[in-house]
């Protein structure tokens, strides 16, 4: 228990001196003492002898992208891991009803539509089709069987194909300019990061992952099948119903946002469970940290490695999945044969 | 066992028979005797046929190159065409009705429907390789320079029997490179400003390639020089731009943002073409590989060096130009 509890600490930690480090690192170069003084200075009402670029870049650009990502990170991860524990399906995704494919037609329809640049519009379409595949999704699966997993996994996939084929139609209408906002956009980045975004994600990550939290021995309760639920007093049915709402929100807001980031809602799930073991308590807040901390090294990476930026996507994959391979290496056998 | 040897054979004499009679179609229709030849992508040879009335320009702009030099009726296909096309709107309507068979991949028997002389198409050897094997001429096409850009609308004469008016538009735009070059062509690297070129997103720029070839004619600088793949469109970060930190920024011309947008951006106001209130729009269609890439070079130098070209006045040029285009209709 207590080595649990260190474990949970240290990713913590991690995920802290990532962040640091990701501030004073970047394409742009502040002198460490200006990033100190700066931080120091805005808080304090101080006055510097730093340029307005220094200032503007440290607390407009790198500031919330840095915050951003812990966002993005924690809400993506916890979102898997407490869909996996649900659904008792190792290969969940937080992208596992739809969300994704139909957040990037909702993107996509105003891109091709839109003949103004609005950033906020295409956000706001993205959430709110990622919240249409959810309930599509759900209301298909209760046509059905309210309670079967597997026809609510179906559904997902389903709707998910549905809204890549609107997508491709979409995409076959566009010019070559929108054409290329849909593929960007598809590929995710933390690129344009600003305070607008991190107030948005902020309040659906933070209540969302209390919750999940508060939760975890519930969602502990319902992974051991719904008959041990109902027995020990758990109605599965509303929980079920709770959890998919919740990490829906977070993952619709997040992808809204950034885009779809591939890879951290299963790999981190997983990972965490290797270090911590299956009681979700200690994964979610696991997720928390390792989801955060990974996400922050791989943006580390993505605005640094190469003059330009590098699509998150692409890095989350090739990152997560070597990282993946060394834990496993690593690990006990008979994690999930449980 | 006897029987499936036999269906062997079979299968392979008519297999043969039908590559056979395929080849010869193919080399029947081949005009190997022709003295009109252009020199493709890939510098092959390609013979062009003596009288060319049916041509399908797979890529919209060889379209635009076509009608501009007066040879509209010889359009019957084309591969996909965008509405805010100005020289296309007026000099061609009619080719936003004609077939469209290259939407989500080339139709390959919608363009032997078509029944064209030459395929004009991009550098893609599949895209050529299919075409060839249909025994129809397909010219693939695509320029890297500014010369190359002058060279495909020059070849476009030759392929549509237009040489005269394809060589008056290109010797229009020849002097008027000339001209802005004369003067940009010896500035020293302080001499000239630095420029970021915003595309689709704020954050998305080019670096190696045709526009920074056309930013440096027009006695610019741009800030992303040499990054990236060639003409190839790519994704920085806001920090790179405040690394930079350009004194001007050029937004595309079919991009969605404003100059306004730029300016009420609260994370750009520490760059130095915001302050300098220095952010330009490029005029519809000016834009590399297009017929009016050379008012776009023109309008640049304008905006990079504006004591050099204060008496420049693009906007009356290219009338002038329209007209000429309007002359071949006449």
């Amino acid at each position: 228990m207590k080595s649990r509890y260190a474990t949970i600490i240290l990713l913590g930690l991690l995920c802290l001196v990532i962040a640091g480090f990701s501030l004073v690192k970047g394409a742009y170069r502040i002198e460490l003492s200006n990033v100190w003084a700066i931080l120091v200075g805005r808080l304090f009402g101080a006055e510097g002898n730093w340029s307005l670029s220094d200032q503007v870049v440290l607390l407009a650009v790198r500031l919330p992208r840095i915050l951003l990502v812990v966002l993005v990170g924690a809400s993506l991860a916890v979102s898997g891991a407490v869909l996996q524990a649900t659904f008792r399906n190792p290969l969940v995704s937080p992208y596992l009803l739809g969300i994704s494919s139909a957040a990037s037609f909702g993107a996509s329809v105003m891109m091709v539509f839109l003949s103004v640049y609005r950033p906020g519009l295409v956000q706001l379409s993205a959430f709110l089709f990622g919240m249409l595949a959810v309930f599509l999704a759900s209301s298909i699966a209760r046509l059905y069987d309210p309670l079967s997993n597997t026809v609510l996994i179906l559904a997902g996939v389903v709707v998910s194909s549905l809204f890549s084929a609107l997508v491709s139609i979409l995409k076959y209408l566009a010019t070559p300019e929108t054409l290329r906002m849909i593929d960007l956009w598809s590929m995710g980045s933390f690129a344009s990061a600003r305070w607008r975004d991190v107030l948005q994600v902020m309040p659906f990550a933070i209540i969302g992952c209390v919750l999940m939290v508060l939760l975890s021995w519930r969602i502990n309760v319902l992974s051991l099948g719904e008959q041990h639920a109902t027995t020990l007093g758990v109605n599965p049915k509303a929980l079920r119903f709770v959890l998919v709402a919740v990490t829906s929100l977070m993952t619709s807001v997040s992808v809204a946002v950034c885009g779809p980031i591939g890879w951290v809602g299963i790999i981190i799930p997983h990972s965490v469970r290797m270090m911590v073991g299956a009681n979700n308590f200690f994964v979610i807040l696991g997720c928390i940290g390792l989801g955060s901390a990974f996400l922050l090294l791989v943006d580390l990476l993505a605005r640094t490695l190469l003059p330009g930026e590098i699509p998150i996507s692409i890095l989350t994959a090739i990152i997560g999945a070597g990282f993946f391979i060394v834990l496993v290496s690593r690990t006990r056998k008979g994690l999930w044969s449980q | 066992m006897n029987s499936k040897k036999r269906m062997v054979v079979y299968s392979l004499l008519v297999a043969i028979g039908i590559a056979g009679s395929l080849f010869g179609a193919g080399c029947g229709r081949s005009p190997a005797q022709s003295p009109k030849t252009v020199v493709d992508y890939w510098g092959r040879e390609i013979s062009i046929p003596e009288k060319v009335e049916r041509v399908v320009p797979i890529y919209y702009v060889l379209a635009e190159y076509i009608c501009a030099m007066g040879a509209r009726d010889k359009i019957v296909g084309i591969g996909l065409v965008y509405t805010n096309n100005y020289l296309l709107e007026r000099f061609c309507p009619a080719v936003y009705e004609i077939p469209e068979i290259g939407r989500g991949g080339l139709n390959l028997e919608a363009l032997v429907e078509l029944q064209p002389d030459v395929v004009i198409c991009s550098n893609s050897t599949e895209m050529v390789d299919s075409i060839e094997n249909l025994g129809i001429v397909a010219f693939g096409t695509f320029p890297n320079t500014i010369e190359g850009i002058l060279q495909q609308i020059q070849d476009a004469g030759v392929i549509v029997g237009h040489e005269e008016q394809a060589g008056m538009l290109v010797d229009f735009q020849k002097s008027w490179l000339e001209y802005v070059t004369s003067r940009t062509g010896d500035l020293a690297d302080d001499e000239r400003p630095t420029v970021y070129y915003m595309r689709e997103e704020f954050l998305e720029t080019m670096g190696q390639g045709i526009l920074s070839d056309i930013i440096a004619l027009a006695g610019g600088k741009n800030v992303a020089q040499g990054l990236g793949e060639s003409g190839r469109p790519m994704m920085v970060s806001l920090e790179n731009v405040y690394q930079w930190n350009p004194e001007i920024i050029i937004i595309r011309d079919k991009s969605q943002i404003t100059v306004q947008d730029v300016y009420d951006d609260p994370t750009w106001q520490g760059i130095e073409a915001v302050r300098a209130r220095r952010i330009y729009k490029e005029h519809s269609g000016w834009t590399e590989f297009r017929t009016e890439t050379v008012f776009g070079i023109m309008e640049k130098a304008k905006w990079f060096q504006p004591a050099l070209f204060d008496e420049l006045d693009v906007e009356a040029e290219y009338e002038q130009f329209l007209d000429l285009i309007a002359s071949f209709y006449e």
